[in-house]
Parts: structure tokens; sequence; C-alpha cells
């Protein structure tokens, strides 16, 4: 697997089949600056076809999980914890997006301090990574300045 | 009372000229608003208040056209802030705007050329107008150029009026300048005609002078409103981010490209927030308090302004 630098300003290095995968996840979106995380949310069900159910979480279950994802034939449910700060918890929230515009079965993103030292290896696995890069992504698209505020900004 | 409105238009065109260009420069949705800025302080420049009429008169080989560069530099600010009117708004200009734009320069800048007369001895536009002003060409060219601002002016507010954030500043300040271009065109033919008293010809022009440079100096505010705001944020989130790459720096991590975080230090500052929480919780990385402490005000910051979020 070649692992490219990070491109467009995101800080996860892309194999060229994930930088494949991801564009096409996001080109689904019809992302718009000065979108909501629940319009990002919006956007995602209608790309998936079925509701994503949100729930923020102090449970003790989830204590080591910053967030995770079921994929019912129903609906979708994403957890994320509520103890984290509130741009992190966002951020849960879209990796957790990213793996379902993946269509991943799992999220295996530690939660609680590694035993091994190796972050890198541990945590980026390719679909970490295509998660990870989908999270930044879709932060930075939406916190974009709108063409009209940026006529006098 | 036309120096002191036309010095104080003079360091707000500065201003946006200087605020504005780093901006502008990135950003081509902003441009327009810049080179408004810019065509105004030209022509601040050519009412002679900066630099002496003769020599810019001089600078411009003796021909008398500051007159003309200062009317062609007030109409294209004019045109440029409507432009930047309709990037706000988002709305189109209306069809045949650029012909009408385009002939009305060419109408003013051929009249101009018909005047008669040693026009590099003026001192000021009011000298000029004094002198020459019972020549028809006088009168078609002013009154062209004015009722040209006066009509882009005229559309930058309907464009304001008919969209759904209507800013006062822009509709105070378009409005502004088409009354004062209205009545000094009517000023204009008038003492043309040579039917005007001195009196009222004074209180005229002074409604003009007052009218306009208001107006003026208003859709400068508004202007420049923005950039504060954005320079604010921008100056903010790179202070954040810089201190984010010294946390990261002292982890032992990959630093960002210095150029990276200039650029764009709002996300440069969400993207190293997150890596520095990966850091504590998942290799057990420890903050000092005013690392704590800084990456809770980020935090805040961030979900403050630029990345919402109503979960």
């Amino acid at each position: 697997m070649v692992l490219e630098r990070s491109y467009e300003g995101i800080p996860v290095p892309l194999s060229r089949k994930s930088r494949a995968l991801t564009s096409r996840a996001l080109s689904e979106l019809q992302l718009e600056p000065g979108m909501l995380a629940q319009d990002v949310v919006d956007a995602v069900a209608t790309v998936l076809g079925k509701p994503i159910f949100l729930e923020q979480t102090v449970d003790e279950r989830f204590k080591k999980t910053t967030g995770s994802f079921a994929l019912t034939p129903n609906f979708a449910l994403i957890v994320f914890r509520g103890i984290d700060p509130q741009a992190y918890q966002m951020h849960s929230l879209f990796h957790e997006l990213g793996h379902l515009l993946c269509r991943h079965r799992e999220c295996s993103r530690p939660g609680t301090q590694l035993e091994t030292e190796a972050l890198e290896l541990v945590l980026w696995s390719e679909a970490e990574r295509e998660a990870e890069f989908l999270a930044f992504k879709i932060a930075s698209l939406i916190s974009r300045k709108s063409r009209s505020i940026q006529a006098f900004g | 009372m036309m120096r002191e409105l036309a010095t104080l238009m003079l360091y707000l065109t500065g201003l946006i000229l200087v605020l504005r260009a780093p901006y502008a420069l990135g950003v081509r949705a902003s441009r327009p608003g810049w080179l408004a800025g810019t065509c105004g302080l030209i022509a601040i420049i050519c009412l002679g208040f900066v630099v002496p009429v003769p020599t810019l008169d001089a600078a411009m080989g003796s021909m008398g056209y500051w007159n003309l560069l200062g009317a062609t530099s007030t109409t294209s600010a004019f045109h440029f802030m409507y432009r930047a009117i309709l990037i706000h708004t988002s709305k189109d200009s209306p069809p045949y705007y650029r012909r009408v734009l385009g002939l009305g320069i060419i109408t003013y800048s051929a009249a101009f050329t018909m005047i008669a007369g040693e026009q590099n001895r003026f001192t000021s536009v009011e000298a000029f107008i004094a002198a020459l002003i019972r020549q028809p060409w006088t009168a078609l060219y002013l009154s062209v150029y004015l009722s040209l601002v006066a009509i882009i002016a005229a559309l930058s507010l309907a464009a304001i009026l008919s969209s759904a954030n209507r800013s006062k500043i822009f509709v105070a300040g378009f409005s502004l300048v088409v009354l004062g271009n209205a009545v000094d065109v009517v000023l204009l033919w008038m003492q043309h005609f040579n039917v005007v008293s001195m009196a009222l010809s004074t209180l005229l022009y002074s409604v003009y002078v007052s009218a306009f440079f208001s107006g003026a100096i208003l859709l400068c505010v508004g202007f420049l409103r923005g950039s504060v705001r954005s320079l604010r944020e921008f100056c903010t989130f790179l202070a954040y981010a810089l201190r984010l790459r010294r946390i990261l720096g002292r982890a032992g991590q990959d630093k960002r490209p210095l150029l990276d975080v200039a650029r764009q230090p709002k996300i440069a500052c969400y993207q190293m927030l997150i890596h520095v929480r990966d850091l504590v919780t998942l290799k057990g990385f420890a903050l000092n308090t005013p690392e704590v402490s800084l990456t809770h005000k980020a935090d805040a910051l961030l979900i403050d302004s630029p990345i919402k979020s109503s979960t």
C-alpha cells in the first residue's frame, strides 16, 4: 500500500485507494458553508437512505470509547462520549459519519489510553484513516465562509 | 467642509486598502470590495487635498486629465461596490448593466474632451466647475458622471433592499449618495442656465457635499466592519493555533508547516486541538495547567465561532 502525504491540508495520510473512496463519499454529500452538525447528519442519512439517531452519552460502558456506530436494517445509531470537549465530540460524530459514508462495518478507534506506544499503527488502520480524513474534511468544508460573507469579510 | 470629509475618507479608504489586501489576495469574492476601496482612494487623491491638483496634472502630462481620472475612479469605486453587494446578496446585475456603464463612461469622457479652456490652470474641482459650468460640455460631463454614480448606487440600494438581511449602514450610505448626486445634477444645470442665486447655490452644494460624503463614509465603515471582524478572528485563531502547535512540538509530533497555519488558522486550530486531545486520551500525554486552559478556550472558540454544532 502506498501512503501519500496528507492532501488539501488534512493531516491524515491516505492511500490512493482511500483517497478515491473518500472523494466519492464526499461527492455524494452536498456540504455547504455554515451547515450545522445536524445538517451534515441529515445529509448522510439521505445518502444512506435511512435515519441516523444520535446519542451523546456519559454511560460507564462508553467511558472507553470516543464514539461508535451501529447499523441496523432500518436505521443507524451513533453514540459519542459526552465527557469530551465539544469540538472533539463533534469530530467523533463526523468520524462515525465518515465510517457510514465509506460503508465500513465497524469503528475500531480506541478511546482510552493505549498500552502500546505505536499510536499511529494502532489508531490508523486504513478504515480509520478514511473516517478520520472525512471527519476533518467535513469540518473544514462546513466551516468555510460562504461567498456572500466573503464579500465583506 | 469638503476638505475634512475628504480627509476622513482618505483614511478610511487607505485602511480598506491595507486591511483587505491580504484577504483579497486569497479570496476571489472579496476582491471587488477591496478594488472599491482602492479606486475610492485614487478618486479622493484626485480631489487635490493630499496631492495638489497641479502636481497630479503634471504627472499626467499637464492635460487637465486629473479631473477625468477622479470621475472614472469614483465610477469604478461604485461599480466595484455594486459587485461586492451583488456577491453579498447573491444576486445578478440587471441586463445591459455593463453596456450602460461602458456607455456612460465613454459619454462623459467624450464630453470632457470637448470642454474648451485650460483645465490645467485649476487647483480644485470647485474652481473648475465655477469657471466652466456655462459650457454645455461641462454640464453634460458632470451630470452624466454624477448620474451614472447615482444609478449604480441606486442599483446597489435596490439589491440590498430586496435581500433578506438588509444592512442599515449600506441602506443609509447608498441612499445618501443617490440624494447627494441627484441634488448636484440639478444644481449643475441651474448653474449652467444661471437660474440660481448664490445663496441657494451654496446651500445646494452643501447639501450635496454633506449627503455624498456622509454616504461614502458610511459605505467605507460598512466595508471595514467586515474586514475588522475577519482580521480579529484571523488573529485570534492564529494565536491559538501557534500555541497548540507548540504543545504538539513538545509532544514530539510533526509540526504543521507555519504557512499552512497562517493560511487557515481556524482549520489548523481545530485539527491541532483534535490531535492534542488524541494524545491526551490515547497516549496519556499530560498537559500543564495553562495548556489545559488553552485547549478549553480553543474548544469554546471553535464551537462558538466557526464550527457550529446543534447536537
